[in-house]
C-alpha cells in the first residue's frame, strides 16, 4: 500500500504533513518501509534463532498438550459447587447477587477531593467514575482517580503490622498508639501528607488542645500545590485561596500554569475550560488561551499562542506585564529590558492588549512550579485587569498550625518520637533533609509498600496504610463542598487510616472512637440539621461550598516582592522538576495502568526522561535517547535524554516519581536476558524498568526550578518504549482544523450556497477548507452490512459516537477509564517497544510546524532514518515551536468494515445496531482483521498478559516444563506470584470477558454497558413495550470519563439524542473518509482562535497551511475525479 | 524381477479411501452425538447434599419459584436460597426430621450448604435471568418442568443452538406476563403462535437479539 497515492484521496498527501514524531517529520517521497508494516518491527515475527528444530519441538509439545488435555478433561464437565449465602442478612440490605452496586465516595487529593461514584461487584470495588450529581466538579475526574482503584489491589501493598520482625494485629497497634497518647512527659511529632479532611483537622485541634506543646504537626508533600493558597494569603494578608473560574474567562494567559495537566484539580479545570471552547455554531464565542512556559505541557499544547521561556524567566514576564499595567515593581528587581528578548516583549505587549480588552473576562494564571513572588505579582496583574472577583474568586480558609518538613527537621530535637502518617521522606524528602534523622526518631508509621517494612530501622511500628476505598474519611472539594470518603470494602489487610491513628492517640486510656464515628460527628458538627444518610447517599453536602470573599474587600497587604533573575550561565542548564503525567509524584508508580499509559506529550511509557530542546541538545552534545549525567552540586543522576519539540532552550524537564527501589513488581523490575529470544530492542543485557529518580537533585520538597545544572552525555544507549512511532499517518488529513475566522468564513459561504444543487451539508466545512473527501459512496469496497438485508438492521438502536477535537485536551482519563472498564491488561515496557500495547483507546498526538515543508527535508536517505525513522528526528529546526493536536482514536465501527471481510471464522461481525463486534471465542488469531484495519485500532493478545508475569511473558511449556504440569493441575493457575494473582483478580470487571492469548480485541463501544442498559430497560418495561434506550440510560466508559465532554455517544435513531445534535454540526468529518467505510465514530474539526495582532499570528493552522500551500491543490480535485471514474 | 507387493495391494488405494471415508464419517457422527450438549448435559442429575424435592415444594404445595429464588427477576443470577429461607417453614414443619439436619446445621452455624450446580452456561456466555422472566419467557422453557422433578435434572441442552432457536422465533416461547412462573401453563386451545404469540411479541416490543454481542462480550 502506498498511502499517498491512495485512490479517492482528495488532498495531495505528500504536501500535507501531520507527523506523530519528529522522526516522521523529515518526510519522504517514498515513505519508509516501517510505515507499511501492520505492526512495528518485531511485533508479529517469530524471534530470531527460532530454528526448524525449535518449531518441531513446539509442535510436538502442542500435540502432547492436546492429547493430555483430552484425557484430563474427558467429555463430562467437572462437578461444580454453588454456594448460597449463609443467611439472608449476610450480604447486606438491598444486595442482589449479580447486580453491581454504586456508592458515592471521594478520592482525597492534596488540596481538595474528587467526588466519585464507585461500582462494587460482589463486594469488590471495580471501577470509579466522577460523581455527576456533585455540582462542585460536575462529574469531572482526572486519570489518577480512574487509576486509583488499582492501588487498592497493589500486590506490593504493606500487609502486616510489624515491629522488629514481629507480626501483630491492628488492635495491638491501636493499643500502642493509645499508650503513646497516655504517656506522660513524652513529646510527639506527627508527620502527615496534605489533606483537606475536616475530621483530621478537628482531631488535630483536639490533640493540640489536650497535649499543648507536647505535640507538633508537620505536613509534607513533595509537590507544593499549597503555593496558591500561601501566595494569596501573603498577597492579601488574610487566609484565602484562589479559585479559578475558567468557564467565565474568555482570554486566559497561563504563566507556566499547566491547569489542564499537572495542576491539582486539572479534571475540573479542563471541564470548565472546555465549556469556553464548544462551538455548536460558528457564531458561538470561543475563548483564547495564551501560554508562556518552558516545558511543553498539556496546557501549552492546547494554547492558541505559546511563548517559550525559561521557567525562571517567567518572573521577568510577570514583572514586565506588571510594569506595563502601571504596577510599581521595586527597583533592583529583575532588569526587564535586558532579561527579555524583543520577540518576547512584542508577544507580551500584544497579549496584554488582548487581556486589557477583556477586562473582567480575562485571567492570568501562575503555576505551582513558580515561586511565591510570581504568584503575588500575578494577583496584582489580575487586579489591575479587573479580573479579581470575576474570573478568579478568593475563598476564605482556616489558618493552619502545621509546620513543614523543614520545620520538623529543625524542631526534631524537641520531640521524643515521630508518628509518620504515610510520608515517604526517605524517597521524596530532598537532599538537604534526607529523612534519615526523622526516620531514626520515628516510632510508628503508616506505610504504602511492603518493602518499606524491611527498609525500616529497628523499633519502628509499621502499619499498612488504608486506601481511600477501604477507610472512612471526609474532605472538601476545591470549591469547599464537603464530601464523604466512604469505604466499599473492609480493609484488605486490616489496614489503618490516619484518622484511626489520631483517634487512638487522643483516646489514651479512654474509649477509642472509630473512624466512622469521627467522620459522623464531624458531619454533625458542620451540618447538625442535615441527614447523614442522605449525605452518604448523594456523596456531598448540598450547598456547602465556601462563599467567596467580596473582591472589593481585598486589599493588597504585602509590597510587590523583589524579583531577581540572573541569566543562565553558558554551559549550565536550568532544572525544572515537574509532576509526572503518569505517576504523579510517585504515588502511582506501582500502578500498572499509570506506568503503561503513554505520557500525553512524549508518549513514553514505563520511564521518565530528561527532556531538552533541540538547540540545547546540539550545544551540549546530547544525543536523543542516550544516557546523560546530570549534575547539581554534589548530586548527580543518570537518565536518558529526550529532545522535546517546543521546549525552551537551556533547561531540562525532570518528571518526578520514578526510579523506585525495593521489591516493587510494577515500579521496579528487570527483564532477564533471554538467549532463546534475540530481542533486537533490548539486546542481551538485563534491562531495568521504572525510570529514574530525580529527587536526589532537589534540596528540599517543593523546589521546582533550580539553576546551575551541568549535563553531559555518557554515550550509553537506553531503550525507551514510546508508542508514538506506531501507525504512521503518512500526511493524510486525519486531524482537520481551522482557525475561528476560517470557520466563520466557511459557514458564511455555506449559508450562501445552501440552495445550490450539489450542496452537501454534512461535509461542507471540511470541504470549504479543501480537506474533505468528495468520494462518498458507502459500501463500495467492503460489504455493507445492511444494504442487501435491510431486515437485519435494528430500527430502534443504531449506535454512534462523535468526538469534539476542539474539546479534547489529551489528558488520558478516557484511556485509563477504558482500561478499568474493559479488563485491558498491561503488557510491560518490552512489549510496548514491540508495538503490542493493548489500550483499546489511544490518544494520538501530532506536531505540525510553521515553516515545515516535508518535501524540502527529503534529502536524507532512507537508510539513515533508522529503523523507526527516529534517528534524525530531533535535528529539524522547525520543531522548536510546533502546534500540537490530540486525537482520541479507537475502533470507529465502520459500517462497511474492512476487518469483517477478511475474518476467516466470522469472529468479527456486524450486529444489528451498527456495531462491529468481536466474538472472542471464535477468534483463532489470524490477525487478518488487524492487517486490514486502516485505523490500526485492533489489539492482539500475543501473550497471556493476565496470567503471566511481565518479565516472563516468553516462558512456555517448552522453555519451562513446570508450566505444563501447573496447567494440568489447575487450569486457572497463573504463573504470577500467588499474592499478586489473588489481588489482580479482584480488580476485574465481571461484566466483560477477560481475554486470553491469541485473541484479537478492540473497542466495542462498551458493549457490556449497552447490553446491561438494554436489559435494565427491558426489566423495567416488563410487559410494556418501552424498551428504547435514551441518552440517560447509556454512557460509554470513555464518555463518562471525559471531563471536557469531548466524547458523545448515543443512539443515532433517537432524534433527541446528543450524538445526533453533535453529528449535525458542520465541523463533523470522518477519518479516512475516502475509504467510504461509513465510520460510526466521527470527529468535529478542531478550531483554533489566534489573535491577528500577535507576532506569531497565523491565518490557518500550520497543518492546513501546509495543505493549502501545496501547489496544484486545485488540480488535485480533477485528478481525483479522473481516478474515480477510472474505478468504475 | 519378482513382485515385491502382492496383488491385493492394487486395491489398496481404494480400500484406504473407502476405509478412510467410513472412519471419518464415524468420527464425525460420534463427535456430533457424544460431544454435543444434548448428550453430555441433558439428563445430568447430580446427587445433592440435601434431598430437596422441587416436586413436593413447587408441584404439590405450589410454592412460587420466587419464594426461594427471589432475585431471579432482578439479576442475571437466579440465587440459591440460604438455609434461613428453608427454616421459615421448617421450624414448624418437619422440625426434627433427620433429612433436614444439614439445613438446621447450616442455619445455626451460618455455614452455607454446598449445592451441586446443575445448569451452567460457559463463562463467556452472559445469560441474564431477569430479562427473560420479566419479558414473558417462563422458567420452564430452559429448565423443564422442575415442579415435577424429585431431583433436579438438566432437561434442556442449553447449547447455543437451543438459545438461538428461541431467539429466532420468540413468538413460539413468550407467554402472558403473569404466567411466567406457572410451570404448568399450557396455551389455551385457541392460542396460535402466529396470532397470539406474534401479538404478544409486538405488544412487548420483544427484540430477541441474534447477534453475537447479545451474549458474548
Amino acid at each position: 500500500m502506498k498511502a499517498p497515492t491512495q485512490k479517492g484521496q482528495v488532498t495531495n498527501a505528500s504536501e500535507t504533513q501531520y507527523w506523530r514524531s519528529i522522526g516522521q517529520s523529515i518526510g519522504k517521497e517514498e515513505h519508509p518501509d516501517w510505515a507499511d508494516r501492520e505492526f512495528p518491527e518485531g511485533a508479529s515475527e517469530l524471534p530470531e534463532n527460532f530454528s526448524r528444530r525449535d518449531f518441531l519441538k513446539l509442535m510436538g509439545a502442542s500435540a502432547g498438550l492436546a492429547g493430555a488435555g483430552m484425557l484430563g478433561v474427558g467429555c463430562r464437565r467437572p462437578e461444580e459447587i454453588i454456594v448460597p449465602f449463609g443467611s439472608e442478612q449476610e450480604p447486606g440490605q438491598d444486595y442482589v447477587h449479580g447486580v453491581p452496586m454504586y456508592f458515592a465516595t471521594a478520592m482525597p487529593t492534596r488540596t481538595g477531593a474528587i467526588p466519585l461514584l464507585a461500582e462494587s461487584n460482589e463486594g469488590r470495588p471495580t471501577k470509579v467514575s466522577g460523581n455527576p450529581d456533585c455540582p462542585s466538579v460536575e462529574g469531572s475526574a482526572d486519570g489518577f482517580a480512574y487509576a486509583s482503584i488499582l492501588n487498592l489491589y497493589d500486590p506490593d501493598r504493606a500487609r502486616q503490622y510489624i515491629k522488629n520482625g514481629k507480626v501483630f494485629t491492628k488492635w495491638n497497634a491501636l493499643d500502642e498508639l493509645s499508650k503513646m497518647g497516655s504517656e506522660e512527659g513524652k513529646r510527639t511529632a506527627f508527620l502527615m501528607p496534605d489533606s483537606t479532611s475536616p475530621s483530621r483537622k478537628r482531631l488535630i485541634k483536639d490533640i493540640q488542645a489536650k497535649f499543648g506543646d507536647r505535640v507538633g504537626f508537620y505536613v509534607h508533600e513533595a509537590l507544593d500545590f499549597k503555593i496558591h493558597q500561601r501566595a494569596a494569603t501573603e498577597a492579601f494578608g488574610r487566609p484565602i485561596r484562589p479559585s479559578w473560574k475558567l468557564a467565565k474567562a474568555s482570554v486566559v494567559l497561563s504563566l507556566d500554569c499547566d491547569f489542564m495537566g499537572a495542576e491539582e484539580g486539572s479534571g475540573h479545570y479542563t471541564c470548565d475550560f472546555s465549556k469556553t471552547r464548544k462551538l455548536a455554531k460558528a457564531s458561538d464565542q470561543m475563548s483564547r488561551l495564551y501560554s508562556v512556559e518552558a516545558l511543553l505541557t498539556q496546557t501549552g499544547a492546547n494554547a492558541d499562542h505559546r511563548l517559550r521561556s525559561n521557567a525562571s524567566q517567567i518572573a521577568l514576564v510577570a514583572s514586565y506585564l506588571a510594569r506595563k499595567l502601571g504596577i510599581e515593581v521595586p527597583s533592583g528587581s529583575a532588569d526587564v529590558d535586558t532579561g527579555l528578548t524583543d520577540t518576547q516583549t512584542v508577544w507580551l505587549d500584544a497579549c496584554l492588549k488582548d487581556l486589557k480588552n477583556h477586562s473582567g473576562k480575562g485571567l492570568v494564571l501562575s503555576g505551582y512550579r513558580q515561586p511565591e513572588a510570581v504568584h503575588i505579582l500575578v494577583h496584582r496583574i489580575n487586579d489591575a485587569l479587573g479580573n479579581n472577583g470575576k474570573t478568579i474568586e478568593f475563598l476564605p480558609v482556616e489558618s493552619e498550625e502545621t509546620g513543614s518538613l523543614q520545620d520538623l527537621a529543625n524542631d526534631l530535637g524537641k520531640f521524643d518520637r515521630v508518628i509518620d502518617l504515610g510520608c515517604n521522606v526517605q524517597y521524596d524528602g530532598g537532599a538537604s533533609i534526607r529523612g534519615d534523622a526523622i526516620t531514626q526518631r520515628t516510632a510508628f508509621r503508616l506505610t504504602h509498600f511492603k518493602h518499606d517494612e524491611s527498609h525500616s530501622s529497628e523499633g519502628i511500628t509499621n502499619a499498612p496504610r488504608a486506601h481511600y476505598l477501604e477507610s472512612w474519611g471526609d474532605a472538601f472539594t476545591s470549591d469547599g463542598t464537603l464530601v464523604p470518603v466512604q469505604p466499599l470494602i473492609a480493609p484488605l489487610f486490616d489496614a489503618m487510616s490516619e484518622l484511626e491513628v489520631l483517634a487512638a492517640f487522643i483516646a489514651g486510656k479512654e474509649k477509642r472512637s472509630t473512624a466512622y464515628e469521627v467522620v459522623q460527628s464531624t458531619f454533625n458538627e458542620i451540618a447538625p440539621e442535615q441527614s447523614w444518610e442522605r449525605y452518604l447517599h448523594v456523596g456531598f453536602l448540598q450547598d456547602s461550598q465556601t462563599t467567596p470573599v467580596n473582591a472589593e474587600d481585598l486589599k493588597f497587604s504585602s509590597d510587590v516582592p523583589l524579583i531577581e533573575v540572573a541569566p543562565i550561565k553558558t554551559g549550565e542548564v536550568e532544572l525544572i522538576f515537574t509532576r509526572d503525567y503518569s505517576v504523579d509524584d510517585g504515588r502511582f508508580a506501582n500502578n500498572g495502568w499509570c506506568q503503561e499509559v503513554p505520557d500525553p506529550i512524549t508518549k513514553i511509557t514505563w520511564d521518565n526522561v530528561i527532556s531538552v530542546s533541540r538547540l540545547t541538545s546540539e550545544e551540549l552534545n546530547l544525543k536523543h535517547g542516550e544516557m546523560a549525567e546530570l549534575r547539581l552540586g554534589e548530586e548527580k543522576v543518570e537518565a536518558p535524554v529526550w529532545v522535546q519539540p517546543g521546549q525552551a532552550d537551556n533547561c531540562v524537564g525532570l518528571p518526578l516519581g520514578y526510579g523506585r527501589t525495593g521489591k516493587l513488581r510494577i515500579a521496579n523490575f528487570e527483564y532477564e536476558s533471554r538467549p532463546l529470544i534475540n530481542n533486537e530492542f533490548f539486546g542481551s543485557e538485563k534491562i531495568p524498568v521504572g525510570g529514574f529518580d530525580f529527587y536526589p537533585l532537589r534540596s528540599h520538597p517543593g523546589e521546582s526550578i533550580v539553576r546551575g545544572g551541568k549535563i553531559r552525555s555518557t554515550g550509553k544507549a537506553y531503550p525507551l518504549s514510546s508508542t508514538q512511532e506506531h501507525w504512521s499517518m503518512e500526511g493524510r488529513p486525519i486531524i482537520r482544523e481551522a482557525t475561528l475566522s476560517e470557520y466563520r468564513k466557511s459557514e458564511a459561504k455555506r449559508a450562501s450556497e445552501i440552495d445550490k444543487e450539489d450542496y452537501n451539508e454534512k461535509h461542507f466545512f471540511p470541504d470549504n477548507l479543501g480537506l474533505g473527501s468528495h468520494a462518498r459512496n458507502e459500501g463500495k469496497i467492503y460489504k455493507h452490512p445492511y444494504k442487501a438485508n435491510p431486515e437485519t438492521q435494528s430500527d430502534m438502536h443504531q449506535w454512534g459516537m462523535s468526538v469534539d477535537l476542539n474539546s479534547c485536551m489529551g489528558c488520558n482519563a478516557c484511556v485509563i477509564a477504558c482500561q478499568s472498564e474493559n479488563n485491558i491488561p498491561i503488557v510491560g515496557k518490552e512489549q510496548v517497544a514491540n508495538g503490542r500495547e493493548m489500550h483499546w483507546l489511544r490518544i494520538d498526538r501530532y506536531y505540525t510546524g510553521r515553516d515545515h515543508n516535508p518535501q524540502a527535508a527529503s534529502d536524507i536517505p532512507i537508510k539513515d532514518m533508522g529503523q523507526n525513522g527516529d534517528d534524525v528526528q530531533h535535528t529539524e529546526p522547525w520543531i522548536d515551536d510546533p502546534q500540537v493536536v490530540n486525537m482520541p482514536m479507537s475502533c470507529v465501527h465502520c459500517e462497511s468494515a474492512p476487518c469483517e471481510s477478511v475474518c476467516p471464522v466470522n469472529a468479527t461481525v456486524h450486529d444489528a445496531e451498527g456495531m462491529n463486534v468481536m466474538a472472542y471465542n471464535r477468534c483463532v488469531g489470524t490477525r487478518y482483521c488487524s492487517n486490514n484495519c486502516a485505523w490500526k485500532v485492533r489489539r492482539f493478545n500475543y501473550f497471556d498478559y493476565n496470567k503471566r508475569p511481565l518479565e516472563n511473558l516468553y516462558d512456555s511449556p517448552m522453555t519451562k516444563p513446570s508450566l505444563f504440569f501447573d496447567w494440568l493441575g489447575d487450569r486457572e493457575k497463573s504463573s504470577k506470584d500467588e499474592d499478586e494473582w489473588d489481588l489482580l483478580k479482584l480488580a476485574k470487571n465481571p461484566q466483560v470477558s477477560v481475554r486470553m492469548r491469541g485473541v484479537m480485541e478492540k473497542c466495542d463501544y462498551c458493549s457490556a454497558r449497552i447490553q446491561n442498559a438494554k436489559i435494565a430497560k427491558k426489566v423495567k418495561a416488563g410487559a410494556s413495550g418501552d424498551v428504547m434506550l435514551k441518552d440517560a440510560d447509556i454512557k460509554t466508559a470513555c464518555q463518562s470519563a471525559c471531563s471536557a465532554d469531548a466524547i458523545t455517544f448515543g443512539n443515532l435513531l433517537d432524534k433527541d439524542s446528543a450524538v445526533v445534535a453533535e453529528k449535525a454540526n458542520t465541523r463533523t468529518y470522518e477519518t479516512l473518509d475516502f475509504l467510504d467505510n461509513g465510520a460510526r465514530t466521527t470527529y468535529l474539526a478542531k478550531v483554533r482562535n489566534p489573535n491577528p495582532d500577535m507576532p506569531d499570528a497565523y491565518e490557518k493552522p500550520f497543518s492546513t497551511k501546509e495543505y493549502k500551500a501545496s501547489e496544484g491543490h486545485g488540480d488535485e480535485h480533477d485528478h481525483h475525479h479522473h481516478e474515480k471514474e477510472g474505478d468504475h | 524381477m519378482s513382485n515385491i507387493f502382492p496383488k491385493w495391494t492394487n486395491r489398496l488405494p481404494l480400500i484406504l479411501l473407502v476405509g478412510g471415508l467410513v472412519a471419518g464419517a464415524c468420527v464425525v457422527a460420534g463427535v456430533t452425538y457424544y460431544f454435543t450438549p444434548k448428550y453430555t448435559r441433558v439428563g445430568y442429575e447430580p446427587i445433592q447434599p440435601v434431598a430437596f424435592s422441587h416436586e413436593i415444594h413447587s408441584g404439590q404445595m405450589g410454592i412460587d419459584c420466587r419464594y426461594c429464588h427471589n432475585d431471579v427477576d432482578k439479576s442475571w443470577f437466579s440465587n440459591i436460597p440460604s438455609a434461613e429461607t428453608c427454616m421459615k417453614c421448617h421450624t414448624q414443619v418437619l422440625a426434627d426430621d433427620p433429612r433436614l439436619a444439614p439445613i438446621r446445621e447450616s442455619f445455626e452455624k451460618n455455614k452455607p450448604i454446598p449445592w451441586v450446580q446443575v445448569h451452567k452456561v460457559p463463562d463467556y456466555v452472559y445469560f441474564n435471568h431477569a430479562v427473560h422472566v420479566n419479558r414473558g419467557v417462563s422458567c420452564v422453557s430452559c429448565h423443564g418442568k422442575v415442579n415435577e422433578m424429585k431431583v433436579v435434572q438438566h432437561s434442556k441442552p442449553l447449547s447455543m443452538a437451543f438459545c438461538l432457536d428461541c431467539h429466532r422465533n420468540p413468538h413460539e416461547s413468550v407467554r402472558p406476563h403473569d404466567e411466567v412462573y406457572n410451570l404448568d401453563w399450557e396455551p389455551p386451545a385457541d392460542w396460535s403462535f402466529d396470532r397470539e404469540g406474534v401479538e404478544l411479541v409486538n405488544k412487548m416490543n420483544v427484540r430477541s437479539s441474534q447477534n453475537c454481542s447479545a451474549c458474548h462480550r
